[in-house]
């Protein structure tokens, strides 16, 4: 029997918009075994995107019990939930979500600069990443220098650099052609091999044959849950990375600096701009 | 006439119009005979070259009497004031402004006392130097020569006449019946008419220094609030442009929340962004500053001054707003759960 990576009891999201209260999620119970690799379907506005963000620790549930890599984290802060994103899980996104000033390079090691664990090969570690999804060419374009399904790979390496227990990916193929889509869910693919469990929304059935489990969704319940027996990989050796609360230190100052400096000179125009107006501001007090 | 350094409001000065003028006996005259004058000065003034220790220099001559050292507290620097007998005995000599002394003697702190300088084509012996008075607008106060009303009169004017004299008025006189006696006693004894009062003129120096108090408070109140309306249209250019550079970036906050950065990253970030923003734009801005100081200064020539307070005030300010400013919509921002920050545009 292998371990649940994640578990879900009665997990309930409702959004309160005003006077007007929706309900979206009502009741969802779930376990996601570690290797799996798990399809989230349905119609449109049937709460996949909720159900995945809420598994991604990016949203919260209203109510309901989530337990992730064995850990409660119904009773976790912001900031601890941040840490637990940024050691376990990877995030595909739809719109590929690249910081559009940064090289291909550096947005694949984005993420180190919050990790606990100093990673000082971070660049070549997200060399190694980027070759992996046949990008190695490619390490010093901008996002907009590059297709989307060559965005989208980008976005995967960024995915992989912590070495995340889950990857989630809503609609990654969303935006791509058929071709890409391939591309994509052939890395995804080697991924889960490697004992990642995955865990995707789509609405292309013609996806379907890379899952090994899916599961529908209607008006916020699990209406069917089907699980593609020959697919099970029993590979899960992979141990769970230990976890550690993170505490807010000052010893990432030097990060901080780093990544301000970086975006300074990233967005030149903006950083003059500021400068300048600031100048004119402070100038014309003097002058006077 | 403007003479800020006067200890006592009361200072009178009178001038003639064309027909009458004053000679040197008009001064004691009006002293023995008007009750409540307490000093009184004749007051003669020109241009002048002046040849000493093998320099030629041009300056402010001017000639006034003994009386003048009381009336101005004048306490020399070096040497004494003229005597009341070197004034009727037109001796020739004279006291230096520092200005004179630094640009014939080379510095300062050379002490003349003894040389002798030409003027003109007499020989004066220095005999004092004047205390230091600055600047009274944009005027060297210290660029002058001061030499005996009736030796000025007698050898380098050629005639015993001039046109002010400036009086003291005592504290427990009354300055309107002052004034009136000594245009009666000046008409009298010049032979005019009574009624010939528009002879002379007597202006009241506590007057003009009042007036010129109120010009001086109104001109700062209006460059004090000029200097608020700058620092206001400043402090909302920099509000701006930090709120909209912070504000656009919600999308990148919400994807650095989504791979694990938590608050405190995100806004240490941005602090530390919006600190270099604001000294490098705050040094470049008083780099510009004082350019356009020093250029203003060149152009119109005013005595431009730039306080250190200003400076300070001017970068603390730009500083915090910036700050506010570049942190604040970052941290509203970083409160935002990731998801919904992504989904901003
Ligand atoms: N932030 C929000 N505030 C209010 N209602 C929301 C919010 N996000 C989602 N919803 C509602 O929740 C329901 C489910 O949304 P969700 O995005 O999970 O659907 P979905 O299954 O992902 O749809 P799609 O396939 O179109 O992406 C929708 O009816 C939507 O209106
Ligand atoms: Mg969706």
């Amino acid at each position: 029997m292998r371990e649940n990576i994640i578990e879900l009891k009665n997990v309930k999201k409702t959004y309160y918009l005003g006077e007007v209260n929706v309900s979206v999620l009502h009741g969802i119970d779930l376990e996601i075994a570690q290797g799996e690799f798990v399809m989230i379907m349905g119609n449109s506005g049937s709460g996949k995107s909720t159900l995945l963000n809420i598994l991604g620790l990016l949203d919260k549930a209203t109510s309901g019990y989530f337990k992730l890599a064995g850990i409660d984290v119904s009773t976790f802060k912001d900031d601890e939930l941040s840490a637990l994103r940024n050691h376990y899980l990877g995030f595909v996104f739809q719109q590929f979500h690249l910081l559009p000033k940064l090289s291909s390079l550096e947005n694949v090691a984005l993420p180190t600069i919050y990790s606990d664990i100093k990673n000082l090969h971070s660049n070549s570690l997200a060399k190694t990443l980027l070759d992996k999804v046949g990008l190695s060419d490619r390490a010093n374009h901008k996002p907009n220098q590059m297709s989307g399904g060559q965005q989208q790979r980008v976005a995967i390496a960024r995915a992989l650099i912590n070495n995340p227990i889950v990857v989630f990916a809503d609609e990654p193929t969303g935006n791509l052609d058929t071709k890409s889509s391939q591309e994509i869910m052939q890395i995804l693919k080697q991924l889960n091999d490697s004992g990642i469990t995955i865990i995707m929304v789509t609405h292309e059935p013609e996806l379907k044959k890379y899952a090994s489990r899916i599961i529908t969704l209607r008006d916020g319940l699990i209406v069917n849950d089907e699980k593609n027996t020959q697919k099970v990989i029993e590979n899960s050796d992979l141990k769970y990375k230990k976890f550690k609360k993170h505490a807010f230190s000052l010893l990432r100052f030097k990060d901080y600096c780093l990544e301000a400096g970086r975006s300074l000179i990233a967005n030149k125009m903006r950083s003059a701009l500021s400068i300048l107006g600031v100048m004119i501001g402070v100038a014309s007090l003097i002058a006077m | 006439m403007i003479s800020p350094g006067q200890p006592q409001r009361g200072g009178i000065s009178s001038e003639t119009g064309a027909r009458l003028r004053f000679s040197p006996e008009d001064i004691e005259d009006l002293k023995e005979n008007v009750a409540g004058i307490e000093y009184a000065s004749g007051n003669i003034s020109g241009r002048v070259q002046i040849v000493a220790h093998g320099k030629n220099y041009n300056t402010r001559l001017e000639g006034v009497s003994p009386d003048y050292e009381k009336m101005r507290n004048i306490v020399p620097i070096f040497g004494r004031f003229f005597t009341k007998e070197e004034d009727s005995e037109r001796k020739r000599v004279a006291l230096l402004g520092l200005t004179v002394v630094e640009k014939i003697f080379g510095s300062k702190d050379y002490n003349p006392v003894g040389e002798f300088i030409r003027v003109g084509w007499v020989d004066f012996q220095v005999i004092g130097v004047l205390p230091q008075k600055g600047y009274s607008g944009w005027r060297d106060e210290d660029d002058k020569v001061t030499t005996p009303l009736q030796t000025t009169l007698g050898r380098l004017v050629g005639e015993p006449y001039f046109n002010t004299i400036e009086a003291q008025v005592r504290a427990d006189a009354s300055m309107e019946r002052v004034s009136e006696l000594i245009v009666r006693r000046l008409l009298f004894t010049h032979r005019f008419l009574p009624t010939q009062t528009d002879a002379v003129s007597v202006r009241n120096m506590a007057e003009i220094q009042e007036t010129m108090q109120e010009m001086s408070k109104a001109f700062s109140m209006l460059l004090g609030s000029i200097a608020f309306i700058s620092l206001l249209v400043g402090g909302i250019g920099i509000m701006n442009i930090m709120f909209v550079s912070v504000s656009e970036r919600t999308k990148e906050i919400g994807l650095r929340k989504a791979i694990g950065a938590n608050n405190s990253d995100i806004l240490f970030q941005f602090v530390i962004e919006s600190v270099f923003i604001c000294c490098a734009g705050g040094i470049i801005g008083i780099l510009f500053g004082l350019l356009a100081c020093v250029v203003v200064a060149k152009f119109t020539g005013w005595a431009t001054s730039i306080s250190y307070f200003s400076i300070a005030l001017a970068f603390c300010f730009s500083v915090l707003i910036g700050l506010i400013f570049g942190v604040w919509p970052a941290r509203k921002a970083s409160l935002l759960n990731p998801i919904e920050a992504l989904r901003r545009d």
